[in-house]
């Protein structure tokens, strides 16, 4: 079982992990999606928002931009995590699920725009 | 020869006025698309206009309020100017910068709403110089692509969480004070008070009154109560510098302040409650001054619960680009200057200096070089004298320990330098595996 968040702003991936405020948690077993969640956070910090992800077991962080302190804090929390995408929500996800969505940080610097 | 009026205005006028100032301008449709973006905003957010154009303004600029309070959208929905709102925006190499942003709205003729139009301040300049004066550092502040140092960084995060005492030990120069500071800005207490102390810069009779205060009587002179550090601190954290130099009945004192959770300031019946975090840098090796018995075993316990190593710059020598870079930029903006960088053979003296001062003599060599500086770059002959003596030593041939070592040593520091201490693309040029080239720099005590 594996658990894949995305920050959420207006159906598109939010723009900046830090300041959104909006997840769809997405639980994945044998390949399947077993289970959808949207969560709302407000106002919360940097260090709070990685906290409630590692309190949510997430294992895979797909979001757009990401400050330094961010990755920092989710690499030491040991989540994966697919940065500085750009796009809609559903497509985003409909691309990760087929194993279109390159699973590194290749779009650094641009943004990857998908939708 | 025709005159351009504000009625005459064509759009190419406009463009050629809007890319020659200095603030980042865009304009959106009432979707929040981008519709223009001129040269400056370019500039500020790295994303040039034909990226830019078409684009949600919010996955562009990044701004911290967009997904909260969107400065255009409040100014859609109220049809008024926003003026020097302060934010940050989240550029795509992952650097935060300081903007002030105002935004109107764009009517047709008729008086309908067809868009807007924002236009931001880079205030990173401005930011810098409150940070130096309010020493409001976070840990993002502290420059570094070393090993070491990223080590350092990741566990940062849980440090500062934990309320535990922090040892700080690195030379002078080094930055236990900007470590410390972000360890603060960074924990539970970051809303209370940082208080620094040098314990090195003061007479140990007036230490102990100056870290826990007097009250009014307890000597000729107390004319009224002083609250000390400590007291000042409250809520938040104490940072002690050269906590190495604390006479033994200070010592005793402190202890007491960090095993009891209370202090007793000079002439005072009751204790007061210690509610700050301690946070101790030193210089010296404490465990030696334990062992000369000049420093408690019991106070280094108490102090030594998270203790953080902080190389030297000459162990860290592959962030001196890095920090040079840092340091231009920071004197560009200081000195309003234009200075690329170093030409690459005073590069090549830099790199192979000791720094016995740390980062705090690279700074001050770089701030002299600007002062002598008249030119785009810098050169040898704009460093302190000394340098120049170090330029002709380093053509001698130095003792070496065999001639093969000495002639690799001196491939891997020429490629290093090539790539301005890049170690991928020394590797690759080297054709060595990154891992084997960090063996080797290590080996020959460059990593």
């Amino acid at each position: 079982m594996s658990v894949v968040a995305i920050p959420v702003f207006e159906g598109r991936v939010s723009s900046r992990l830090d300041c959104a405020e909006q997840f769809l948690l997405v639980t994945r077993e044998n390949g399947r999606v077993c289970k959808r969640e949207e969560i709302h956070l407000l106002e919360c910090s940097p260090m709070e928002i990685v906290r409630f992800l590692l309190h949510e077991e997430v294992n895979l962080l797909i979001c757009g931009g990401l400050t330094e302190m961010c990755e920092r804090l989710l690499r030491d929390g040991g989540i994966q995590v697919i940065p500085w995408v750009q796009g809609d929500v559903e497509e985003i996800l409909a691309r990760f699920l087929q194993g279109k969505l390159p699973d590194n940080n290749t779009f650094k610097g641009k943004g990857h725009q998908y939708a | 020869m025709s005159t351009v009026s504000r009625e005459n205005l064509s759009p190419i006028h406009a463009g050629i006025i809007l890319d020659s100032i200095a603030d980042g301008v865009f304009t959106v449709d009432d979707s929040m698309r981008i519709t223009y973006f001129n040269r400056a905003a370019e500039k500020i957010t790295g994303v040039a206009p034909q990226d830019a154009i078409g684009q949600f303004c919010f996955e562009i600029l990044r701004a911290s309020i967009c997904e909260r309070t969107c400065a255009l959208k409040c100014s859609f929905n109220t049809g008024k100017e926003i003026i020097d709102k302060r934010v940050n925006i989240l550029r795509s190499d992952g650097k935060q910068i300081p903007v002030s942003v105002s935004t109107a709205v764009l009517k047709d003729a008729t008086g309908k709403i067809v868009g807007g139009v924002e236009s931001f301040r880079d205030l990173s300049a401005l930011e810098e110089l409150r940070k130096e004066i309010a020493h409001t550092y976070t840990f993002e502040d502290i420059i570094s692509k070393n090993h070491r140092i990223l080590r350092l960084f990741d566990i940062l995060p849980r440090i500062a969480e934990s309320e535990s005492s922090v040892l700080i030990q690195g030379p002078s120069g080094s930055g236990k004070e900007l470590f410390a500071r972000a360890i603060h800005n960074l924990s539970l207490r970051k809303n209370g008070p940082f208080i620094a102390v040098n314990c090195g810069a003061l007479p140990d009779t007036l230490l102990e009154s100056e870290l826990f205060g007097y009250v009014q009587g307890a000597f000729t002179d107390a004319k009224k109560d002083k609250p000390g550090r400590f007291e000042l601190a409250r809520g938040g954290t104490i940072f002690m510098d050269e906590v190495d130099s604390l006479s033994p009945a200070t010592q005793v004192k402190l202890l007491r302040a960090l095993q009891e959770r209370e202090f007793q300031p000079l002439g005072a019946s009751a204790s007061a409650k210690a509610d700050v975090r301690i946070i101790a840098a030193t210089k010296e090796d404490l465990s030696h001054l334990v062992e000369n018995k000049t420093f408690r075993d019991d106070l280094l316990f108490r102090l030594n619960v998270v203790k953080l190593n902080l190389p030297s710059l000459a162990e860290r020598r592959d962030d001196i680009p890095l920090l040079v870079s840092h340091f231009v930029e920071k004197f560009n903006r200081k000195m309003e200057r234009q200075i690329s960088g170093f030409d690459d053979d005073t590069m090549i003296v830099l790199m192979q200096y000791s720094f016995p001062g740390n980062i705090r003599e690279l700074e001050n060599i770089i701030e002299h070089a600007f002062v002598m500086c008249r030119e785009k770059e810098i050169k040898l002959s704009h460093l302190p004298p000394e340098f120049t003596q170090l330029a002709q030593t380093r053509v001698e041939p130095v003792q070496a320990q065999s001639p093969l070592h000495d002639s690799e040593r001196q491939t891997i520091v020429a490629s290093l330098d090539r790539h301005g201490w890049n170690r991928l693309k020394t590797a690759r040029e080297l054709n060595l595996h990154r891992t084997s080239l960090w063996r080797k720099m290590k080996k020959y005590g460059l990593a």
